[in-house]
């Protein structure tokens, strides 16, 4: 029973030592189980498909391909399977990029050893943090009208603005008066409307539309 | 009392007869002790003896001037000269006259008698209308006029205008010279009430009448003068009234009664001991015996005229008489006779400087030699007469070609002025045209130049900021590829030091631990060093964005309240790397404190904006401390240290019991 509930685990790093300290720091969870972890994603869609794993811990920059592409390619098999960035900055393109090519949320390097499992827990359910620059570069990103079939409501917008300006949930909870679960609530329905691209069949099409 | 005693004789004086005054003022000068009241009388002396006996009229007047300088009268002085010039002025010596005068003017300059300078005024103006130089008559005449006006002396200023009359009909200007004749006369009448005045500007009326060739009022005014000069037994008066009736009636051609009037003044001149008026009148008379053809009464008159003249040594009159009497001899065939007095005329007329008395002389000798049969002498001296004619002629064009020269000069000069204008007007447009295109090129210049180095500058900024941003955006790479690396090996060192206490949970794991927190910590600067390089966070806003995440990142697992207060501060601001790390570095700092130690429930981080200034206040409610004994430890010094990098203001207030009051003003440019 234990280990039919562990939820598997698909790892994808360059940095060796990193990639098997990450590996030896979820294996002391019990909770979880590392299914694989490989230094490239060439292969990631096949590897995804035949591994199936409840969530995919993927960095962003790697040799070869980056992740931002791996998403890309996994999301156009049509796999829903969530996927937590690992990245150095959450200041960057590359991020939000990744986010907006599927990715379920973002967790800093510098806070592995601290917040890995609360970062899995939180994009497990759904409610992936989002910092003030990713906020920012959403409200940039939508406020272009081209390919913005899905419209923020007033409030996922008032709420991102306030992201943007640097206030955390809790500040945004009680400048709106609702509870920080709400907060996430709405944060996780922008992080569905970012992923809305990915999972249609223009893709690729889309992404180069809003790059323009 | 001098003049009082002065005054007394003359009322004296004129008590008696004129017959007997000559010889009663020489019984008066004798009997007279006090030698004022005697310097006086000779210059009356001497005015009355002008006429009938000028050289004695002079020795008179000098007598009077030796005297009043030796006792130093200044009044006597002036009379005494003013007489002498007065008979100098009778006698046509007008230079002698001038000179005694100009004395006399000194004098009253001297003693600031301005009546007694009018006077003089009045007399040189006289003096230099009979030299014939009107213009200085003018100016005499106008200063006398001016001074006269001044001290209200009628008697003068009426002089003054009969004078002017006396000018202008030397100028022929009978007009205007009616007019200040007719002036005088007013002012003779009243407030004069000065019966001789009066008489004289009345005969001076007639006179310009006569002139004018209208005898009947010329006769009228006359009778006018005549009657009042009766009425008030003004006897130079009605002598001269008689002297004008005669000229009238001549001119009227009624010789008879002009002869009867000229007897009659012949008789009261001769009664007034008036030699010069008689021997002119006599020439007068002889005028009128030429005009009937009767040549030897002529001749007779003359001959009396220049008995008189010579008598009273008047050369002028003498001249006249001259000539006359050799123009009588003339017609009467007595040539030889006729050719000595023409010859005396001709050498008076000469001395005189009377150009048209030696005309008439050179006429009448070559006549004369005409009719005696000489025709080289009638020839030579009729040259000589067109000489003199025509040198007449020129000198009276002279004064006209005189003045067109001048005009002419001046014409001339204003052309070559014109000329030199233009010419100056050219060489200021060229020189304007040269200045403008030398500004213009070196304003082109100048203009290439600023905008060469201005180009230059700006390539070089642009290339500045170009390259600044090329060495930006290759630190940022290189801060991101380093932190990207070795954030990765940190991580690692971070998870493997967990891993490692993890394993062995019950050991000393303190070495361990610290390898954790160092990594943990070294992430972290790392991070902010990076994010503080990186040219997207260079505005306040982005600055405040961190600083908002970080407070709630550290403080909200805490409990601790938080606010953030901007007071104005422009969110677009400008900061640059080391201004944005600095800040986020002491805020990051002061947070960590106030985490760890304050034990504060509330934290308020306040920004404003004054002048070119930017400043943090960070106040907690914590429990504080003595900030005077307590020394923080690293973390004060770096803040210092920090403020200091920035040239800010820093300042930590702290007492226990009170919180915490941390304070930063940086300057912004």
């Amino acid at each position: 029973m234990f280990f039919q509930m562990a939820i598997t685990v698909l790892l994808y790093e360059d940095n060796t030592m990193l990639r098997e300290s990450i590996s030896s720091m979820i294996r002391l969870d019990p909770r979880f189980l590392v299914s694989a972890a490989f230094e490239n994603v060439l292969h990631a869609e096949n590897q995804v498909a035949e591994i199936n794993p409840d969530i995919i811990l993927m960095d962003i920059d790697m040799p070869g391909r980056n992740g931002i592409e791996a998403v890309t390619r996994i999301r156009a098999t049509g796999s829903t399977t969530p996927i937590l960035m690992l990245t150095v900055f959450d200041d960057t393109q590359h991020v939000f990029d990744a986010l907006r090519a599927g990715a379920s949320g973002y967790l800093l390097k510098k806070h592995l050893s601290s917040k890995l499992f609360e970062a899995i827990d939180e994009v497990l359910t759904g409610g992936a943090p989002m910092s003030p620059t990713i906020a920012f570069m959403v409200i940039a990103a939508l406020q272009k009208p081209v390919a913005n079939p899905y419209q923020l409501t007033p409030r996922e917008n008032e709420i991102l603005a306030s992201l943007a300006k640097g206030n955390s949930y809790k500040l945004i909870a009680a400048e709106f008066f609702v509870t920080v679960d709400t907060v996430r609530a709405h944060i996780k329905k922008i992080y569905e409307k970012l992923h809305v691209h990915s999972q249609t069949e223009a893709v690729s099409k889309a992404i180069k539309e809003r790059l323009v | 009392m001098k003049y009082l005693l002065a005054g007394l004789f003359f009322f004296q004086l004129y008590s008696v007869g004129f017959a007997q005054k000559y010889d009663s003022l020489q019984t008066l000068i004798q009997q007279t002790k006090t030698d004022t009241a005697k310097a006086i009388l000779y210059s009356v002396l001497a005015d009355e003896l002008t006429k009938s006996n000028p050289q004695k009229s002079i020795e008179a007047a000098k007598e009077g001037i030796k005297l009043s300088l030796k006792i130093g009268f200044d009044r006597g002085v002036f009379e005494n000269y003013f007489s002498l010039a007065s008979s100098f002025q009778g006698q046509a010596q007008f230079d002698s006259a001038i000179h005694y005068f100009h004395k006399a003017r000194i004098i009253a300059i001297e003693t600031t008698d301005v009546s007694a300078q009018a006077k003089v005024y009045s007399a040189l103006g006289h003096s230099f209308m009979r030299k014939f130089t009107m213009d200085s008559a003018r100016y005499y005449l106008d200063k006398g006029l001016e001074l006269a006006q001044q001290t209200k002396n009628f008697r003068v200023e009426a002089g003054i205008y009969n004078n002017y009359g006396n000018v202008y009909l030397e100028e022929s200007n009978y007009q205007q010279a009616l007019d200040y004749f007719i002036r005088a006369a007013k002012l003779y009448e009243n407030p004069l009430a000065d019966a001789y005045g009066q008489c004289l500007a009345l005969s001076n009326i007639g006179n310009i009448e006569y002139r004018l060739g209208n005898s009947n009022k010329a006769l009228n005014y006359a009778q006018q003068s005549m009657t009042i000069a009766k009425r008030e037994s003004l006897t130079p008066q009605i002598g001269y009234a008689h002297k004008l009736l005669g000229r009238i009636y001549r001119q009227q051609k009624k010789y008879d009664s002009a002869l009867l009037e000229y007897e009659q003044a012949q008789k009261l001149y001769l009664q007034l001991g008036d030699i010069r008026s008689a021997a002119e009148l006599l020439q007068n008379v002889g005028n009128i015996y030429f005009d009937k053809e009767q040549h030897a009464s002529a001749l007779l008159n003359y001959k009396k005229s220049l008995d008189l003249a010579r008598k009273i040594s008047n050369k002028s009159i003498s001249a006249f008489a001259y000539s006359a009497i050799g123009q009588a001899n003339y017609m009467l065939k007595k040539n030889n006779e006729a050719l000595l007095y023409l010859d005396s005329a001709r050498m008076a007329a000469k001395a005189l400087g009377n150009a048209y008395l030696l005309m008439d002389a050179y006429q009448a000798i070559s006549a004369t030699y005409e009719a005696k049969g000489d025709f080289k002498k009638a020839l030579s001296n009729s040259q000589l007469y067109v000489l003199v004619k025509d040198s007449l002629a020129q000198a009276e064009n002279r004064t006209l070609m005189e003045e067109t020269q001048a005009r002419y000069e001046l014409e001339k000069k204003q052309t070559q002025i014109d000329l030199l204008q233009k010419d100056n007007e050219l060489k200021i447009v060229e020189a304007r045209r040269q200045r403008a295109i030398q500004i213009g090129t070196f304003t082109a210049l100048v203009l290439i130049l600023v905008i060469g180095l201005l180009l230059i500058n700006r390539y070089r900024t642009t290339a500045r900021a170009k390259r600044l941003a090329e060495i930006e955006a290759v630190r940022n790479d290189i801060a991101r590829d380093l932190h990207d690396d070795i954030g990765s090996t940190l991580s690692t060192i971070n998870i493997i030091s967990k891993l490692a206490i993890h394993e062995n949970p019950s050991g000393n794991n303190l070495q361990l631990s610290r390898i954790a927190e160092q990594s943990s910590k070294t992430m972290e600067s790392m991070s902010d060093i990076v994010w503080s390089i990186n040219p997207i966070n260079d505005t306040f806003a982005k600055v405040l964005v961190k600083m908002k995440v970080f407070a709630a990142e550290i403080l909200e697992p805490l409990n601790m309240q938080y606010r953030f207060v901007d007071e104005g501060v422009d969110e677009r601001m400008i900061l640059n790397a080391k201004q944005r790390k600095n800040l986020f570095l002491i805020f990051k700092e002061s947070i960590n404190n106030a985490a760890k130690y304050s034990g504060a429930t509330e934290l308020l981080i306040t920004f404003s904006q004054p002048a070119k200034m930017l400043t943090m206040q960070i106040t907690d409610n914590g429990v504080g401390f003595d900030s005077d004994k307590e020394t923080a430890g690293n973390g004060l010094r770096n803040m210092n240290a920090r403020a200091n990098d920035l040239n800010a203001k820093f300042s930590l207030k702290s007492e226990p019991g009170s919180g915490t009051v941390i304070f930063l003003e940086m300057p912004i440019t």
